[in-house]
C-alpha cells in the first residue's frame, strides 16, 4: 500500500546506521512503498539550524519523493522567523519542525510561546517533539489558540500517548504519529479508538529508526483497509497539502 | 522454523498490558510462532521459587515453551539450591533482571550463580542495560564460559553489543530492540550473524516490529534462517529443536 511518512531525518546519528544521506532515504522509501517523505535535519536539530535547513533544501529540490521541514529553535526566535520566511514558500516545503529537547526549551517556555505564534501566521503544519511539565496541555492550548494550524504531536507524545490521543479527540487540529523504539502493545489501537483515524498519521523516523519496525507497530492496530487508507495516505495528502 | 527468545507472561502492578498466557499463546498462535523461550514475571517482581514453578508448570502443559527460570541474586538464600533444582527441572537457561530488581552486574552473589550456571551446561540470560553493561557482562561474566544472550540493546548502544560480541563469541543479541536500518547487518558483519538472535518481548511489545526488522534485513537466506531459529538454538547449546 502506497504511504506518506510525515516523520523523516536527513543526517548522520552517531549509532550504527550506515546511512544519513538522501539516498538512503529513497532506499528505504522504495522497499516499503512509501511515496513521499517529510524531513527535518539532524544537523539543525543538534548544532546548526540555517546550515541544516540548507542541506534539506537542497535535497528536496533534487528529489521529489522528499518534503521539507523548516526546523526552528525557539532559542534563535529572530533567526528561526526568518528560516521560515526563506524555505515555507518554496516547492517541497510543507511546514515546521520544533523539538524542544534538542533545543532544551520546554513545550510551554515563553520562547515556545513566542516561536508558536510566529510558526502559526507563516506555516500551516507543525511537527513538534515535546517536552517538559504539562507538555500535552500546552499542546492543548496551542491547538485552541491557533486552529488554522495543524500541529502533529512527534512520536505521539511516548509514553502520554493516550492523554495525547484524548488532547486531539478535543480539538480536530491535532495529529499523532507513532514512530518509536517503544512498540508497546495496543498502542496504536488504543489512540485510534480514542481520536479516530482521523487523526493518526503515518511516521517512521527514518533513517534514524527502519520503517520496517515502525510499520510493525502499525500492524499491530490491525486496521480495517479504510482506517489503512486514512492513516498512510488521505490523513497526511489533507494534512501537508499535497496534490498528488 | 521460527523461535522467539524472548517472551513472558504473568501480571504486572505497574501497568494495563495483557500479559497473560493466553495473551501470549494468541500472539504466538498469530504469528505461528514454533518455540518461545519463556519465564513467568512472578519470579521477576515478585518471588523466583513460586515463578520458577509457574514457569516450569506452563512449559510442561504448553510444550512449545520452553521454561527460562530466574533468580533474584539479592536474596542469596536458597539462590544455589534454584540453580540445581531448576536444571533438573528442565529449564534451559537463567535468566536476571538487574535493571528491574536494582542490583549492578559486578555483583558478587549473581557472580557466583554465572558460575555455578556455567558448571551445570546452561545460558545466561542478561540485559544490555546502559552505557558500559554490556562491557561488564563480555568481561566478567563472559570469561565463565556460559553462553549469554544479551537482551534488548537498542540503537544507543548497539554499537557496545557489537564489539562485545566480536571480542565474546559466547554472548549473543536479542534483536527485538534493533530497530535501525541496516543494523542487524552491521552487527553481523562486526561480529558475527551467529551471534544475532530474534526475540519479540511479546506480549509486552507488539510482535510484528522486530519480526519486521527481520525479514527486511539484507540477510542471506541461510542467516535470515539462523537469526530466526538456528541461533537460538545454538544459544541453548542444542543443535536442533525437538
Amino acid at each position: 500500500m502506497r504511504k506518506i511518512d510525515v516523520h523523516g531525518h536527513l543526517g548522520v546519528w552517531n549509532f550504527p546506521i550506515p546511512g544519513g544521506t538522501a539516498e538512503n532515504l529513497l532506499r528505504l522509501c522504495h522497499r516499503h512503498d512509501i511515496v513521499r517523505v517529510a524531513i527535518s535535519s539532524v544537523l539543525a536539530l543538534c548544532y546548526d539550524m540555517h546550515g541544516g535547513n540548507a542541506e534539506v533544501a537542497r535535497a528536496v529540490s533534487e528529489h521529489e519523493e522528499l518534503l521539507g521541514y523548516v526546523y526552528c529553535n525557539p532559542r534563535q526566535l529572530r533567526e528561526s522567523i526568518a528560516e521560515m520566511e526563506r524555505y515555507l514558500p518554496l516547492a517541497g516545503f510543507v511546514g515546521v519542525k520544533i523539538h524542544a529537547g534538542y533545543s532544551a526549551t520546554t513545550n510551554g517556555d515563553q520562547r515556545m510561546q513566542d516561536l508558536m505564534a510566529e510558526v502559526a501566521q507563516r506555516a500551516r503544519v507543525v511537527k513538534i517533539h515535546s517536552d517538559g511539565p504539562d507538555a500535552i496541555e500546552w499542546i492543548g492550548r496551542y491547538a485552541e489558540r491557533y486552529p488554522g494550524l495543524a500541529i502533529i504531536m512527534a512520536h505521539a507524545c511516548g509514553g502520554a500517548y493516550q492523554e495525547a490521543a484524548r488532547m486531539a479527540a478535543r480539538h480536530p487540529n491535532l495529529y499523532l504519529e507513532f514512530c518509536s523504539s517503544w512498540a508497546g502493545a495496543g498502542r496504536v489501537r488504543r489512540a485510534l479508538d480514542l481520536c479516530g483515524p482521523e487523526q493518526v498519521l503515518f511516521g517512521t523516523d527514518m533513517d534514524l529508526l527502519d520503517p520496517a519496525f515502525v510499520l510493525g507497530s502499525y500492524a499491530d492496530a490491525a486496521m480495517a483497509p479504510e482506517e489503512e487508507q486514512m492513516v498512510y495516505w488521505d490523513n497526511p495528502v489533507r494534512v501537508l497539502g499535497l496534490s498528488l | 522454523m521460527l523461535i522467539d527468545a524472548n517472551t513472558s507472561f504473568g501480571l504486572s502492578a505497574t501497568d494495563d498490558t495483557d500479559y497473560t498466557l493466553p495473551r501470549l499463546l494468541a500472539v504466538l498462535d498469530q504469528h505461528s510462532v514454533d518455540l518461545a523461550l519463556t519465564y513467568s514475571r512472578r519470579g521477576r517482581d515478585y518471588d523466583f521459587l513460586t515463578g520458577n514453578d509457574e514457569t516450569i508448570a506452563v512449559c510442561r502443559a504448553n510444550p512449545r515453551l520452553w521454561p527460562v527460570a530466574t533468580i533474584d541474586p539479592r536474596r542469596l538464600i536458597g539462590c544455589r539450591d534454584e540453580v540445581t533444582r531448576c536444571a533438573e527441572a528442565g529449564c534451559v537457561a537463567f535468566r536476571f533482571f538487574p535493571d528491574v530488581q536494582g542490583w549492578p552486574i559486578v555483583f558478587r552473589p549473581f557472580l557466583d550463580l554465572c558460575e555455578m550456571i556455567a558448571e551445570v551446561g546452561l545460558p545466561i540470560i542478561l540485559p544490555a542495560g546502559g552505557p558500559g553493561q554490556q562491557t561488564l557482562i563480555g568481561e566478567r561474566v563472559a570469561p565463565y564460559g556460559a553462553n549469554i544472550l544479551i537482551v534488548g540493546a537498542g540503537y544507543w548502544c548497539n554499537g557496545e553489543t557489537a564489539a562485545v560480541m566480536a571480542h565474546c563469541p559466547n554472548v549473543f543479541a536479542e534483536c527485538h530492540l534493533v530497530d535501525t536500518p541496516g543494523t542487524l547487518e552491521t552487527m553481523g558483519q562486526h561480529a558475527s550473524f551467529e551471534q544475532l538472535v530474534f526475540g519479540s518481548n511479546s506480549p509486552e511489545v507488539a510482535f510484528e516490529p522486530a519480526y519486521l526488522m527481520g525479514v527486511h534485513a539484507d540477510f542471506t537466506p541461510r542467516q535470515r534462517e539462523a537469526f530466526f531459529a538456528g541461533n537460538v538454538l545454538r544459544f541453548l547449546g542444542r543443535e536442533a529443536a525437538p
